[in-house]
């Protein structure tokens, strides 16, 4: 017992972070301070050769087209030349600011991102660490292939069957809880306001949990099985096994992934708050990505479209840098 | 490969249930769409269908599929194509930058990892995009799938965290024995990740299966250019009614309205049309990451 | 050397091209337009069209294939995918197909001047100038640029054509009217009251709960089930969102009224009294159908083509009494259901010749003779022999054609018939042409013909042959100066388009909100949303609109 139990360190993150604090100091580990001469260009050649190119593509994809944020500083019109567009400087950012929709906009999107890191993030993982304690490989990849057929089901055919289960007309949803006796009447559930938030989160999960399940089962398939082989010799059960060994083994993978959904925050898109709101909810159901698509594309305001999508990135950029350092102050390492 | 004894923990009971229960709850959207995609569409209309079609037509599946305008074979080898050659440059490039980031003693990795951070969360929007397409002359290119898209840097994150936990040993005895980076790359350290590559190319692959966008931006409208969800995504447009204000003009105005076949019954057609191929390609990728490894072997 | 070569290659193309010009003739048994000497070679245009056709056959067709043999013509027909509108890219990019029919971004594409102008040519148009007739004027762009860039869509009717279909959008069934002995149900008090009589004697229909009202106010359907009835129960014309004061031309938002006020508070009262669906606001459009076509849906306020589906459902298991009867309910005898009025043709956006193009005079033709006789019969009706016949000189559709029409979802795809004709220049029903017949394939016998048992039953039971004439008659109204409101283009910038959108949100949240309100608190809801929309400067959006339609009244009269 005491071999893994010892002081929470786990096999898999055990060995690897001995390893690191080991080898900081030699050749491989040092990684601060180092000059960038000449020599150790020459020296890395090799790994110039498998980065830079992509930098450069960077520079001409993601970099070269940022010369359309000017966009947000102006009354941008299609039609004119670029040199003729009338600057405005911060004319689009105040009207953004100052407009009552656009916090209850925020106070939306954030509060449903928030609930989609609580439960959607969390419950991906445990059905990849269930998913691993069944015995029969052949029942695993049966249920794990059916577990992601959601994901291929558009929002448009989700956004249908979740109505007409919430429905007040024979949708199964009532039904049973009035069998439960948990309810007396019949309630239409999406035109309370209030349950919208969870609505959502709970048709996300359902439609992507399967799928998003996948990089942990990958991230678990890459532990030694020699750790379960010495655990199972020190005596621990099943459970102790996917609490101490298979849930550190991947908490690398959660780390990661957690930080990078931080930075994702503001991204919530807007496909299913549209398809399952309505006029009822709207004050919950609006979120950034339709407010964007509602007052920006469609009504081709593209300065003011611009100037949220610069407002987002900004702070996705902020939240994700203040993730990764306290992922950094944790002990998980840089994320980025 | 009898076991001596099935012992059956509360364990393996409560994991059962749980599985059952999320077998049922996510089959079941899929089976309702392949029930609605085999009933007929117009009795489609009254609702009720649950799971299997109470009117069995493959009268949509024809429908889609005798469509003049859809260049089937065409659409379908495009699709394929940049599928392949997508995902195949998409994961090297990745597995390369990655493992550039893992080796903490790398002179330009925070440069390299700082310039990608940006790139994740930034972008300059469609009008700039497509300039940029149109001054490389990707536009009506086959490249213009491959290129934009090539790195995804949530990917090399993901692939060099996992490198990240690989033991250094490893890599320390390569270049005792004299192999130089690349080597060492491709030799050892890739197909110690090939779970997490497995899912990065599942992941890539089903986007740029997915993807119809880029085609209707940049695709010109050429036939050497189109794919599969593009057709059918046109096709799905074609049964929604044009907007409430057209139909009222039209219809005072005596033009034929014609009413389209039951947009559902072609949606749900679309989906399953498009899900098939991915469903029957899917085993061969997940055996690399169901089944566990050992590093036993490789380590020492 | 080169120069001979050169010199020969340019001999040899104008020897072929007047050859083939010369080659083309075109023998009609109907009274045509002269084809005059129309320069037939073969040429493809590029069109992208902003409203994606239902059937599109990429110009395969029967049809098609009959216009690009007597124009030359073939379109290479591009359609937004996605809901996304390629137009932006088109000009930043500078390029743009030959032809293009932009709707909403036509007025970008006009101040990117990527349109060419037509004046020069519409001197020669002569089946433009017929076509459009007193309303050519209506083709130019606005007051400060008066040029005419397109010819524009929808069909086109001189004033005093007779309108054949109200489009009225009070429904109810055929069976709750027979039930009743067909009363007369004038006020929207009757008409509840019938609904609530029914629903009383039946509370179930088909072995499932009888459903009263209904409404789908799912995305953009709320425009038409929820905001529409509103005026037309006030005797507002289908002006949209406006109501216009038929005396000053004075424009406000229409949820401003007091009357429409009271229509809300009537629908308030219906789901009081558990009359009103209470999903009308959460339920899905497949799913508003699912319940028309069970049967036991006895009314809704809707336009006819938006549930034209569960009509075609119904007719096909015989239950012909569930379906609808539409009447002119209003609020109270003293307005007059409007649905009957001529708001004249509209103007607006039309197809567009872009400075892409390379052979612009040969586009204007192709446009100039779409909108001659001979292309407006051919894409109406279809090929001679083949879609229909010509017998004592009339053309005449078999009744097998005409079931297939309205029964094969396919028919369009396959024959081409109704597929050119939106949005290309175009006849408006009830036009006649020179030999006395009528463009469109519709006629009041068609129209007649198609009325399904339970339909004939109730306007007999009512007096009435067709049922526009249970509706206040068209030469009741004034015409629009200015065409349908809707219709009107706002500049790009305007506050206006901002307020409007605030204003629409808002009334999409409130007005539910106020049906569902206990009736004591429906004043209280009521006001808290006027005042919202006063607060957004709903009345300054009145006085612009007011300023614009006066525009296009002035443009239009010049």
């Amino acid at each position: 017992m005491k071999t893994f139990y010892n002081k929470g360190i786990s096999y898999r993150g055990g060995i690897c972070m001995q390893n690191i604090i080991r080898t900081k100091n030699t050749n491989l580990g040092a990684s601060k301070k180092q000059n960038i001469t000449v020599k150790k260009l020459i020296e890395q050649k090799y790994l110039l050769f498998m980065s830079l190119p992509f930098v450069i593509w960077a520079f001409v994809f993601c970099y070269v087209p940022l010369w359309g944020w000017t966009m947000a500083f102006q009354n941008y019109r299609p039609a004119t030349k670029f040199s003729e567009q009338k600057w405005v400087g911060l004319k689009q950012f105040k009207l953004l600011f100052a407009d009552d929709t656009f916090w209850n906009v925020m106070r939306n999107t954030l509060g449903m991102s928030f609930l989609a890191l609580i439960f959607g993030f969390t419950i991906p993982i445990i059905f990849a660490l269930l998913l691993n304690e069944i015995k029969s490989t052949r029942y695993k990849k049966i249920v794990q292939t059916i577990s992601y057929l959601p994901h291929f089901v558009s929002w448009v055919i989700v956004a249908s069957i979740v109505t007409t289960m919430l429905s007040t007309d024979g949708g199964i949803v009532n039904i049973v809880l009035m069998k439960l006796g948990i309810l007396h009447n019949n309630v239409s559930l999406l035109t309370k306001p209030t349950y919208f938030w969870g609505i959502i989160t709970a048709s996300d999960i359902w439609k992507e949990a399967g799928w998003g399940a996948i990089i942990y089962i990958a991230a678990i398939a890459g532990i030694d099985q020699e750790l379960y082989e010495a655990a199972k010799v020190d005596g621990a059960n099943r459970f102790q096994q996917m609490l101490h060994i298979t849930l550190p083994g991947i908490k690398p993978t959660i780390v990661v992934l957690l930080v990078l959904s931080v930075g994702s925050i503001l991204n919530t898109g807007f496909e299913k708050q549209m398809l399952l709101g309505n006029p009822l909810v709207i004050d919950y159901s609006r979120v950034l990505d339709l407010y964007v698509l509602d007052y920006g594309i469609n009504m081709f305001r593209y300065s003011f479209g611009t100037a949220i999508g610069m407002f987002k990135s900004v702070v996705s950029l902020v939240l994700v840098l203040i993730a990764n350092n306290i992922a950094d102050k944790l002990g998980e390492g840089r994320v980025l | 490969m009898k076991k001596i004894r099935k012992k059956i923990a509360v364990f393996d009971v409560v994991v059962m249930v749980i599985m059952v229960y999320i077998v049922i709850v996510t089959l079941y959207p899929f089976i309702n769409v392949v029930a609605l995609s085999f009933n007929d569409s117009n009795d489609t209309v009254k609702g009720g269908i649950y799971l299997w079609p109470r009117v069995f037509t493959l009268g949509n599946y024809k429908e889609i599929f005798s469509n003049p305008n859809l260049p089937l074979v065409r659409a379908g080898f495009n699709s394929v194509l940049r599928t392949v050659v997508g995902t195949f440059f998409t994961v090297i490039s990745c597995c390369m930058l990655a493992y550039t980031l893992s080796r903490r003693d790398y002179v330009l990795r925070k440069f390299v990892s700082m310039v990608f951070v940006v790139t994740m969360y930034v972008g300059g929007g469609m009008i700039p995009s497509y300039l940029l397409m149109k001054n490389l002359h990707l536009l009506g290119s086959f490249w213009v799938y491959i290129l934009p898209g090539l790195i995804g840097y949530f990917n090399v994150i993901v692939i060099r965290s996992f490198m990240d936990s690989l033991p250094p040993s490893l890599q320390e005895s390569a270049r005792l024995d004299g192999a130089n980076d690349f080597v060492i790359f491709s030799k050892i350290v890739l197909p110690l990740c090939i779970p997490v590559i497995a899912t990065v190319a599942l992941w890539t692959a089903v986007g740029q299966w997915n993807s119809w966008f880029d085609t209707y931006l940049y695709g010109k409208d050429l036939l050497s250019m189109t794919n599969l969800q593009y057709e059918l995504k046109k096709i799905l447009d074609s049964t929604q009614a044009t907007s409430g204000q057209t139909q009222t003009a039209l219809a005072r105005n005596g033009s034929l309205i014609i009413n389209p076949v039951s947009s559902d019954s072609i949606k749900m057609a679309i989906t399953i049309i498009v899900t098939v191929p991915i469903l029957l390609v899917y085993p061969f990728v997940q055996k690399y990451f169901i089944t566990g490894m050992t590093l036993g072997a490789v380590k020492g | 050397m080169r120069k001979t070569k050169i010199f020969s290659i340019l001999l040899t193309v104008t020897l072929v091209t007047s050859l083939m010009a010369g080659c083309g003739s075109s023998k009609k048994s109907e009274p045509v337009a002269t084809t005059k000497t129309l320069d037939k070679s073969p040429i493809t245009l590029t069109f992208y069209s902003a409203d994606g056709n239902a059937k599109s056959s990429n110009f395969t067709d029967a049809v098609a294939k009959e216009i690009t043999k007597r124009t030359g013509v073939t379109l290479k027909i591009q359609y937004p995918v996605g809901g996304t509108s390629k137009v932006p890219l088109m000009i930043a990019g500078g390029e743009y197909p030959d032809l293009i029919y932009a709707k909403g971004d036509e007025s970008k594409i006009v101040s990117a001047k990527g349109l060419i102008s037509l004046d020069k040519y519409l001197g020669k148009a002569e089946n433009i100038k017929k076509l459009y007739g007193t309303y050519l004027p209506r083709l130019k762009d606005s007051v400060d640029d008066p040029t005419t860039y397109t010819v524009g869509s929808f069909g086109v009717s001189p004033i005093g054509t007779e309108i054949w279909t109200p489009g009225g959008l009070f429904q109810i069934q055929h069976a709750v009217l027979k039930d009743q002995g067909y009363p007369k149900l004038q006020t929207l008090k009757e008409y509840g009251d019938a609904i609530k009589t029914y629903m009383q004697k039946y509370p179930t229909i088909n072995g499932q709960k009888t459903i009263g009202l209904s409404l789908c106010a799912d995305d953009w359907r709320w425009l038409i089930t929820v905001g529409n009835p509103s005026g037309s129960a006030v005797g507002l014309p289908g002006d949209g969102q406006w109501a216009i004061d038929p005396d000053t031309n004075k424009a406000q938002y229409k949820f401003m009224l007091p009357e429409i006020k009271e229509y809300y508070r009537w629908l308030n009262g219906m789901n009081a009294s558990g009359v009103l669906d209470p999903e009308s606001f959460t339920q899905k459009f497949d799913q508003y159908k699912a319940k028309l076509t069970s049967g036991r849906v006895l009314a809704i306020s809707d336009a006819g083509w938006d549930y034209a589906d569960a009509t075609a459902s119904l007719n096909k298991i015989n239950q012909q009494e569930r379906t609808f009867a539409t009447l002119p309910v209003v609020l109270d005898a003293k307005y007059k259901d409007a649905s009957m009025k001529d708001l004249g043709w509209g103007g607006g956006t039309g197809v567009a010749i872009t400075t892409s193009c390379n052979n612009p005079d040969r586009a204007m033709q192709f446009l100039d003779w779409m909108a001659s006789d001979e292309a407006q019969i051919l894409t109406n009706w279809g090929i001679e022999g083949v879609n229909y016949t010509i017998v004592d000189g009339k053309r005449v559709i078999s009744a097998a054609e005409r079931q297939k029409s309205m029964n094969d979802p396919d028919y369009g795809t396959d024959t081409g018939v109704g597929l050119y004709t939106y949005p290309f220049p175009q006849r408006g029903q009830g036009v006649k042409d020179p030999t006395g017949q009528y463009y469109s394939t519709a006629t009041t016998q068609s129209i007649t013909d198609n009325y399904n048992s339970a339909m004939k039953e109730t306007l007999k039971a009512y007096g009435a042959t067709m049922e526009k004439d249970m509706y206040p008659k068209t030469s009741e109204f004034k015409t629009s100066p200015f065409g349908a409101a809707w219709m009107t283009t706002i500049p790009q910038d305007s506050d206006l388009t901002i307020i409007l959108k605030k204003a629409d949100d808002e009334s999409q949240k409130s007005i539910p909100k106020a049906i569902l309100a206990k009736p004591a608190d429906f004043d209280k809801v009521w006001d808290e949303y006027i005042a919202t929309l006063k607060k957004i400067e709903i009345e300054k959006a009145g006085t612009d609109f007011t300023k614009l339609l006066a525009d296009k009244s002035q443009l239009w009269s010049k």
